[in-house]
């Protein structure tokens, strides 16, 4: 459909007059007008949660040496290292964990997470899109959608990327660039963080500011009279947003780690994991609907035991302490935290004493904003090779979330082509998940 | 799908332009290049993420080969050569493979280098030498030394400008090197109808993943020869003129796309020299004297008479040499037993088929594009023949395709690639008949130079030997501490045959006793042990290692090829590699710790675990952490492979456990021990300890349980002894959920049932808890061993909510069960819901049962 739209011929250059301002053609606006009038659309519903962190941990975490420990599992399987009690009565994690350990009672540990890619871009889309990957669409990330549908609060970009995009799949796939993540492009870690271009230039009072915008838009005017594509538009939306970001102290002031007290930056780590997950709290906070961030790398096909034990402790601590966090300030109500990963890791260790990749069963954790505290989510079998009971899959897992957030999931977007995209096709509120 | 390309633009960047805009007027063009610029780079960053990782580092590697300089020299010559590399202060020796070059002098300057003199004699062979370094405290990676025939000079910069070369003379092997965007221009000069030939060996020399490019060019800068890729030499160049007149001519010298670097080394052989880029036949039986033919030199073919040596390792080659001189490199040339058939043109049709007799080696060249070779031999049915097409293994441009047909023209097998360009096919003779085999270009291309060689022969059995590498890329040294132990895992590769195998190790250092054990015929490894005196000299040696059939009659023998990966290119793909025939070992300075291995007096069974301890005893003054290791784990084994014993402590324990297909026999396992010792690593192994895998001494067959909660129940096990043993096996039920509890039971050697009674409370989790299993542990000869059997399934379920019609007889089942025979039979589960049921069904009014 998209490539009818894109020849020009005779019959497309018989445009309606009124709506040739608009770059749309007769075919197009008939076109058009039909996919609307069979787009499902629903209504927003009551959300339990206001706000998502996404926690990222890209390269695929093993859930043996994490959430998921096979303790009576030969050596092969469940791998060197030993497992500790939870505070969810009878219910072990890995020794890796010994503080998310403690706040187990407050999470939900899904253990029977399942799709079928085993290459990290594919994966990858599945955790971010709901989707499998498609050679003819790419699908919006979770946070890009929740973008669309919800817009900004506060003056706050409605969807911020720490440090950056991790990657192609988090962008806005179909949907306009406009709703794109605002990366923080710098890390919160970094001894003198700033989240650059936020203030005016010095010497620059806002009467100026206000001035010097006057005499672009008049230049962005022309151009736009020139030319017509959704990357002018989306600019004009970007220009628009970043004003008021600009112009908005309070929101500036959400970008304001140093505003921290000392012993709160230092409780949640001073490193990359602890920043960027105190950075997410503190946007969350201040009222920006989906933060997703990356930590770590976790592609350990070699020398796993070392490989963790180098990696978790940061997580572990700043993980806890998010919880914690949020939940002392009573956040953890209205804010879902989810750490995911591409796919999990095989169930034995292979020759160069890692694991490879394994999207079969794997790990996931839940927490906060409607989801049960304290729970245990399917599991998987003694090996940790495939799912026992209860199995998600991404589809269902992105519809929760959605529904969380108040959004139906079967609610149809627009793609190219005037295309009516499912936000997610086919998925379904897992209620066992929510409190 | 995407409306044509789209830049996308964040917040970020909005943030940013939109300050760009404002401030600094007439960028505006510049946006919209910006962002694109922006997204790839970001691109880029993610791709370069995904790609990171999965490489593993070096260990065990002291002392370290870098490089030489020179790179290599000329034969017959008196050279300083300096050695580059980490932890060479001890250094002793170079390790050469081959006789040829001899060190005079060798002195270690800091720890980073060895000044050496060495002597390269007059007949050495040219081209490549393997070489290692020894140090009194190891032996070093592989490299190689390059020996040529021509006088040897340096590069000298500035020689980038086509107008100023750099003048040789016609006869000389310039040392350069090629850095980024870099061009090297060399004058010489010759008369007309004069060869001008231009070998360049830079990806051989084993430095860096380097694509050479060598070009003749005349004084007016028309190019009159290139050679990016040369069949012969791989990645690197030949390329020759003759001289169309008296004059000078410039080799220019370049990387490929104009991308090198400081490591882009390289060894230019300008001469006259013949430089035939194929030989036919392509191979021939050693020690006999033979008539080959030279093909592929800029003057034309040339026939030689040649004496082959009786033995030679391989891979060898044989060196073109007239009055004019001698190649830079051999032309790869197959010794084998085999007869020579030579091709007789026309033999472009099954008419014209060339005749000969199997076994045979069938040699030709396509010589224009297009030409298929066709051969014939006859067989009889049942015969079985190995057809294998040695080119482009062999340095010809031909991609093979082999197709074998009988003589009427039905197919009976054919092949294009096997492992590589070259094909390969076996087959079994279906009927008495003549039967022809073809050779063609898979492009349907020929030349002078497309030689091959076909070897039509019957199965045979072939053993080759390996070393399997501890860290991946890293191959195997033996450098023994005096008065310790080493340990390496020989592989071996049984074609066409099986069996177990012996290995036998000659040419040891002196003081060095070997222990191994036979290959099993199911094995294809087996640990080796070298153990050094106490009072063993330091020295180092090139040792054989021998593999035979166990069965002497078999009379099948082996030998070590060790392949060392010297080049690799993305994903880690080999592109130059070395083989050798040997093992370098080496006696070493004493090691100050060595650890030996407590062996078990118990076995570990199937499904079981065991807890092997390890003793270091170390020098005093010695505290640092030893990481151990097990060298290998038997079949259906797992152990730990990060277990320290700690700083100043002297013992570790590595758990072992045993899966149920565990092979059940008395290993010999060996532990190696690594600890950092000054400034590098050294390792040590343990003795060679038994380890016996055996079967579990009783089976369990878990009956399923379930319970309402808040109610016990009772999880019954059936016991069926396999082993006998000594007293009271304590049981632990284990992997209950939350809230279930029970206590440990023990049975004997007697026990054919054992029964832990559960409790569950209103809070146990309902649902189907499938990870019931049970450590059973037999303790003998006062050492646990341990059982892990399983798995149960523990059924949990909610208490129904009583209907409000339920009749008096739901309390009822209580009595009969309590009237059951007096014997006391437990029931199972099945046989508790068969007898419920009879007991619903009597409690019913007969007049209902219908």
């Amino acid at each position: 459909m998209s490539l009818c739209l894109n020849q020009t011929n005779r019959r497309g250059f018989l445009a309606v007059g009124a709506l040739t301002g608009m770059g749309l053609t007769l075919a197009d606006y008939f076109q058009l007008r039909q996919a609307r009038a069979e787009q499902k659309n629903y209504d927003f519903i009551e959300a339990k949660a206001k706000s998502v962190i996404h926690i990222f941990l890209p390269g695929g975490i093993a859930h043996q040496e994490t959430f998921d420990p096979k303790p009576y599992a030969p050596i092969e399987y469940r791998g060197e290292l030993g497992s500790i009690p939870t505070k969810i009565p009878g219910e072990a994690f890995c020794e890796t964990l010994p503080q998310t350990a403690q706040i187990a009672d407050k999470i939900t540990v899904v253990r029977s997470m399942s799709h079928g890619e085993a290459a990290h871009e594919r994966g990858t889309h599945n955790m971010f899109t709901g989707y499998r990957p498609s050679p003819a669409l790419v699908f919006p990330s979770m946070g890009s959608v929740v973008s669309h549908e919800y817009g900004p609060r506060n003056n706050l970009p409605p969807y911020v990327c720490i440090p950056n995009q991790p990657n192609e799949f988090a962008g806005t796939g179909y949907l306009s660039s406009s709703f794109g993540a605002f990366s923080l492009g710098a890390d919160p870690a970094a001894a003198g963080f700033t989240v650059r271009d936020l203030n005016l230039p010095g010497g620059i009072d806002g009467g100026r500011f206000e001035r010097r915008r006057t005499a672009l838009e008049a230049v962005n005017s022309h151009f736009a009279k020139k030319e017509k594509s959704d990357t002018l538009s989306a600019m004009d939306t970007f220009y628009d947003r970043a004003y008021s970001l600009i112009s908005s102290q309070q929101a500036r002031e959400a970008f304001n780690i140093g505003a921290e007290p000392e012993a709160i930056r230092n409780e949640y780590g001073r490193n990359e994991a602890g920043q960027r997950m105190l950075m997410a709290r503190r946007l969350v906070a201040a009222g920006v609907r989906f933060v997703t961030l990356t930590y770590g790398g976790w592609d350990m096909h070699v020398n796993i035991t070392a490989g963790m034990r180098g990696s978790m402790p940061a997580f572990d601590q700043a993980f806890a302490t998010l919880i914690r966090d949020l939940d002392r300030t009573g956040l953890l109500n209205d804010t879902l935290v989810m750490v995911s990963s591409e796919f999990g890791r095989t169930p034995k260790i292979n020759g160069t004493a890692g694991r490879d990749h394994w999207p079969k069963v794997f790990s996931m954790v839940l927490a906060g904003g409607g989801i049960k505290r304290g729970c245990i989510f399917g599991a998987s079998n003694p090996v940790a090779s495939e799912p026992e009971k209860d199995e998600l899959g991404p589809a269902d897992l992105a519809t929760t979330i959605y529904h969380q957030l108040g959004i139906i999931a079967d609610k149809e977007l627009m793609a190219p082509g005037n295309r009516p995209i499912e936000i997610v096709d086919g998925g379904k509120v897992r209620k066992e998940l929510l409190a | 799908m995407r409306h044509g390309p789209r830049a996308a633009p964040n917040w970020r960047r909005c943030l940013l332009i939109a300050l760009h805009l404002v401030f600094f007027k007439g960028c505006l063009m510049n946006v919209r290049p910006s962002v694109y610029r922006y997204a790839t780079r970001f691109v880029a960053i993610i791709l370069l993420g995904w790609t990171a990782g999965g490489v593993s580092t070096l260990d065990a590697a002291a002392p370290q080969l870098n490089g030489t300089s020179p790179y290599g020299a000329q034969r017959g010559a008196e050279v300083e050569v300096q050695f580059t590399g980490d932890r060479f202060a001890d250094a002793q020796q170079i390790l050469f493979y081959e006789p040829g070059i001899t060190v005079a002098s060798l002195e270690p300057v800091g720890a980073n280098a060895i000044k050496t003199k060495l002597v390269i004699a007059p007949d050495c062979r040219l081209g490549l030498h393997a070489l290692r370094v020894r140090t009194a405290s190891g032996v070093s990676n592989l490299r190689t030394f390059s020996v040529g025939a021509l006088p040897e000079a340096k590069e000298v910069e500035p020689n980038n400008d086509f107008a100023q070369p750099q003048k040789v003379s016609l006869g000389t092997t310039v040392n350069g090197v090629v850095e980024n965007e870099d061009v090297d221009y060399f004058a010489v000069e010759a008369k007309k109808g004069e060869p001008i030939t231009a070998e360049l060996e830079g990806l051989r020399l084993g430095i860096s993943f380097f694509d050479p490019y060598v070009a003749i060019l005349d004084t007016k800068r028309f190019e009159l020869a290139r050679s990016d890729d040369a069949p012969l030499v791989r990645q690197d160049c030949i390329c020759s003129i003759v001289a169309p007149q008296d004059g000078t001519y410039i080799i220019q010298v370049r990387e490929t796309s104009f991308a090198g670097n400081g490591s882009c080394l390289y060894r230019l052989h300008v001469g006259r020299y013949p430089r035939p880029t194929a030989v036919l036949p392509l191979g021939g039986k050693p020690g006999a004297s033979i008539d080959v033919q030279w093909l592929g030199d800029v003057l034309g073919p040339r026939s030689e008479k040649i004496t082959l040596p009786a033995a030679v390792a391989s891979p060898f080659g044989i060196f073109a040499r007239d009055e004019r001189g001698v190649s830079p490199s051999a032309n790869p040339f197959r010794l084998s037993e085999l007869n020579n058939v030579l091709e007789v043109e026309p033999n472009n049709a099954f008419a014209e088929a060339t005749a000969c007799e199997a076994p045979i080696a069938m040699n030709g060249v396509i010589a224009q594009p297009g030409d298929v070779d066709f051969f014939k031999f006859p067989a009889k049915k049942g015969q079985t023949f190995d057809v294998r097409v040695l080119a482009r293994a062999y340095g010809s441009p031909l991609d093979s395709v082999l197709n074998i047909y009988r003589i009427g023209g039905a197919g009976v097998g054919g092949n294009d690639d096997s492992g590589g360009p070259d094909s390969y096919q076996r087959f079994t003779v279906p009927e008495d008949d003549t039967y022809v085999v073809t050779v063609q270009d898979q492009l349907k291309q020929g030349g002078a130079d497309y030689a091959y060689r076909v070897e039509v022969t019957p199965v045979q059995a072939a053993l080759t030997l390996g070393l399997s590498e501890r860290s991946q890329f890293v191959d195997i040294v033996a450098p023994v501490a005096r008065g310790n132990r080493m340990a390496f895992l020989v592989n071996a590769q049984r074609a066409d045959f099986g069996g177990e195998l012996k290995l036998d190790f000659k040419d040891l250092p002196p003081g060095v006793t070997v222990e191994t054990l036979p290959m099993l015929a199911n094995r294809s490894d087996v640990p080796v042990l070298l153990t050094a005196a106490p009072d063993a000299p330091l020295a180092g040696a090139l040792v054989d290692i021998i593999g035979r059939h166990a069965d002497p009659a078999q009379k099948i023998e082996g030998h070590l090829r060790q392949r060392t990966s010297l080049i690799r290119g993305q994903n880690n793909i080999e592109v130059w590699n070395r083989y050798s025939e040997r093992l370098a070992a080496a006696v070493t300075a004493d090691a100050p710790f060595k650890i030996e291995i407590v062996e078990p007096k118990v076995p570990l069974v199937r499904d079981g675990a065991m807890n092997l301890k390890i003793v270091a005893t170390r020098k005093e003054g010695f505290n640092a952490p030893i990481a151990v290791q097990m060298l290998y784990n038997p079949p259906g084994v797992g152990s730990s492979g990060s277990i320290v014993i700690p700083e100043g402590k002297t013992e570790a324990i590595i758990p072992l456990t045993a899966n149920s297909a565990a092979e059940v026999l008395k290993w010999k396992i060996v532990v190696l021990g690594d600890a950092t010792v000054g400034d590098g690593p050294i390792t040590v192994a343990s003795q060679l300890a038994t380890l016996e895998v055996c079967e579990p001494y009783f089976a369990f067959q878990f009956q399923s349980a379930a319970a309402e909660q808040g109610q016990a129940t009772e999880v019954v096990i059936k016991v069926a002894k396999r082993l006998d043993f000594e007293g009271a096996a304590k049981v632990e039920l284990l992997g209950l959920p939350n809230e279930v509890t029970t206590e440990p039971r023990e049975i004997t050697k007697d026990s054919t049932e054992l029964v832990f009674p559960v409790k569950t409370t209103a809070k146990s989790p309902a649902g189907r808890h499938k990870t019931v299993i049970c450590r059973a542990i037999v303790t003998a000869s006062g050492e646990p061993i341990t059982h892990t059997l399983g798995t149960g399934e523990l059924r949990i379920d909610t208490p129904l909510p009583p209907k409000a019609n339920q009749p008096a007889v739901a309390a009822a089942p209580a009595a009969p069960a309590a009237a059951a025979p007096p014997a006391e039979k437990r029931l199972s589960q099945l046989e508790k819901l068969r007898l419920e049921r009879q007991q619903a069904k009597a409690a019913k009014v007969p007049g209902e049962a219908k």
